[in-house]
């Protein structure tokens, strides 16, 4: 369960609040969607709660199975199984995918004081992982996300996600540059990793991917905090008459 | 001392502005100024009994060399000549020293130059030739101590045909110029690639001086650097194309990352171009780590120090090709300072 209470957040030093006392709870087992117009703090949650730099937290908590996330740094939240599905997936010039994707669940794993995952154990996994989404083998020999479309580097990030196995799944965007068959096979890997132990937050802007993944829950963040929470039809009235009542 | 100092190039030169081997010299007051350099040669058994060189030195650091190195190491390859092992010139610590390699047409040799001293100056003056159709392939690492100051100049001839590649790998000193000038009198190619790695005030100099007069090159060059700490980095690259080098398809890249505030980096790309029908380019970057990737790297569990050093690692290795074992030595350096 992530149990967000009272957050509030600030950046430049103080000057602009971004997130203003809010408070989310996702169990486990369930997919929460976070709706909201442009500006509303979408982003700026999934980067506070993934522990990025330029963020002051000035009030509240967040905790993932009763654990403080907050005091932690990014690779320790990761590595409590916290996952977040970037937006705009960053280039890493020069580290092939695999090497990348070993060394990270590699170092979630020695973090956790568990032993390392054997090379042909990693690579029985990648292949199997790989097929299901559909992605080239040559791909993953190419330096991560470098020279992919928009497209081709959401997938990557589906693959990442299904080979770590998070216990917390935080996708900020995921939909936007997908084109239709992208964006089935994206929610087939999402739906393929719902499970009574993990719980996923989807944050969009539109209601289009919500046809894919269906939300137990759909909540709306307007001006830093949540204005209103309803259930999987409340996204598609949400499309239709937009954010105005939640200013 | 004042006679010596007066010979030396400084800032008052402009291909020197920024590497002053006078002050440095004046200010570390190095062994080996006036010593012959003894070098060790290991390998295939080359012919040792080659030619003098044949042009006087008109430069003063060919001049210094010149006169304090015991004579010339001269060693040619024959044509269509071709080894299982590289020729390692070892020992290259301090004092001054001349070289002459000529590879001969058609032929091929890997060297490899390791130039290495805690304290002390040195002056290295290389001649290659290669002729008609061969191919040298020159790795030159320096890894001196903070102390040492290096000068090592190459002079590399390039007949009709020749291939040519460098790779450079320098941690600086206090004061490291690695110079590579290269005349190419034929249809060539020419792979230059080079690395900085400098932290505390270490300084290094990468100078690369190419000269076409025929047509139908086609040249890389490529540096990168890392600085750290108060240490000094410096490009100079030049592409000099002469009227009848037509059709010469050159690229220039410096690219260079500064990881302190105090680090300091000069870059001069540059382009001399007589000829109409030629495509050249350079470019240069100087900027830090990225911090968007470092963010993504940690978020998927891998931490800080070992995200900055697999970027940092990434971004000279790509310079380095598949030389592992300098690739393991940036590695190393990048561990214990990370």
């Amino acid at each position: 369960m992530l149990n967000i209470k009272n957050l509030t957040a600030t950046v430049d030093d103080g000057a602009k609040t971004i997130l203003n006392d809010l408070s989310l709870s996702v169990p486990a087992g369930e997919v929460h969607a976070i709706m909201g117009p442009n500006g509303a703090g979408k982003s700026t949650l999934s980067y506070v709660l993934t522990g990025r730099d330029g963020y002051d937290v000035t009030g509240g908590s967040v905790t993932l199975d009763g654990e403080d996330l907050l005091d932690r740094d990014p690779e320790e939240r990761a590595a409590k199984g916290v996952f977040l599905s970037f937006q705009y997936p960053l280039e890493i010039p020069g580290v092939p995918t695999l090497t990348f994707l070993r060394t990270a669940m590699n170092a979630q794993r020695k973090a956790r004081g568990e032993d390392e995952i054997s090379a042909p154990d990693f690579m029985k996994r990648a292949r199997s992982v790989a097929k299901e989404l559909k992605i080239d083998a040559e791909m993953l020999r190419r330096p991560l996300n470098v020279g992919f479309s928009g497209g081709e580097k959401k997938r990557m990030e589906m693959f990442q996600m299904m080979m770590m196995e998070p216990s917390f799944v935080i996708m900020d965007e995921t939909d936007s540059g997908l084109d239709v068959d992208a964006l089935r096979i994206v929610a087939d890997g999402v739906n393929a990793l719902r499970s009574p132990d993990r719980g996923i937050l989807i944050i969009t802007h539109y209601q289009r991917l919500l046809d894919y993944i269906v939300p137990d829950k759909v909540h709306v963040l307007s001006a830093g905090s949540i204005r209103a929470t309803g259930d999987a039809d409340f996204a598609k009235k949400l499309e239709t008459e937009g954010y105005d009542a939640y200013a | 001392m004042t006679l010596m100092l007066d010979a030396l190039p400084h800032r008052g030169i402009e291909e020197w502005k920024w590497s002053d081997l006078r002050a440095a010299v004046s200010a570390h007051d190095p062994k080996g100024f006036d010593a012959p350099l003894r070098a060790e040669l290991t390998g295939p058994a080359l012919d040792m009994s080659g030619p003098e060189i044949a042009e006087a030195p008109v430069d003063p650091m060919g001049k210094i060399a010149a006169e304090y190195a015991d004579g010339v190491t001269s060693i040619v390859v024959p044509a269509d000549a071709s080894y299982d092992q590289p020729l390692e010139l070892k020992g290259l610590g301090t004092g001054n020293g001349r070289f002459r390699i000529e590879v001969g047409a058609g032929a091929s040799l890997d060297v490899i130059e390791h130039h290495k001293s805690e304290t002390g100056f040195a002056n290295v003056d290389l001649t290659y030739i290669v002729r008609e159709g061969g191919t040298l392939r020159r790795t030159v690492i320096s890894d001196d101590g903070t102390e040492m100051i290096r000068h090592v100049r190459a002079r590399v001839t390039l007949w009709e045909g020749a291939d040519f590649h460098q790779t450079l790998l320098t941690f600086g000193g206090a004061l490291t110029r690695l110079e590579t000038r290269i005349a190419g009198m034929g249809a060539v190619t020419a792979n230059l690639n080079g690395a900085y790695l400098l932290d505390g005030s270490r300084h290094a100099d990468i100078t690369n001086y190419i000269d076409f007069a025929a047509p139908g090159s086609v040249v890389q060059d490529s540096v990168a650097g890392i600085v750290t700490d108060k240490g000094k980095g410096v490009f100079q690259g030049k592409f000099h194309v002469r009227r009848p080098a037509q059709q010469t398809d050159a690229e220039m890249r410096h690219d260079a990352l500064m990881l302190s505030e105090s680090a300091k980096i000069n870059a001069k790309p540059e382009l001399e171009i007589y000829a109409d029908d030629v495509e050249c380019e350079h470019g240069n970057t100087i900027g830090q780590l990225d911090e968007e990737a470092l963010f993504y790297m940690r978020q998927r569990g891998i931490p800080d120090a070992q995200a900055r050093g697999m970027l940092l690692e990434a971004f000279i290795a790509a310079r380095l090709g598949d030389n592992e074992s300098l690739i393991s030595a940036v590695s190393e350096w990048l561990e214990t300072r990370l």
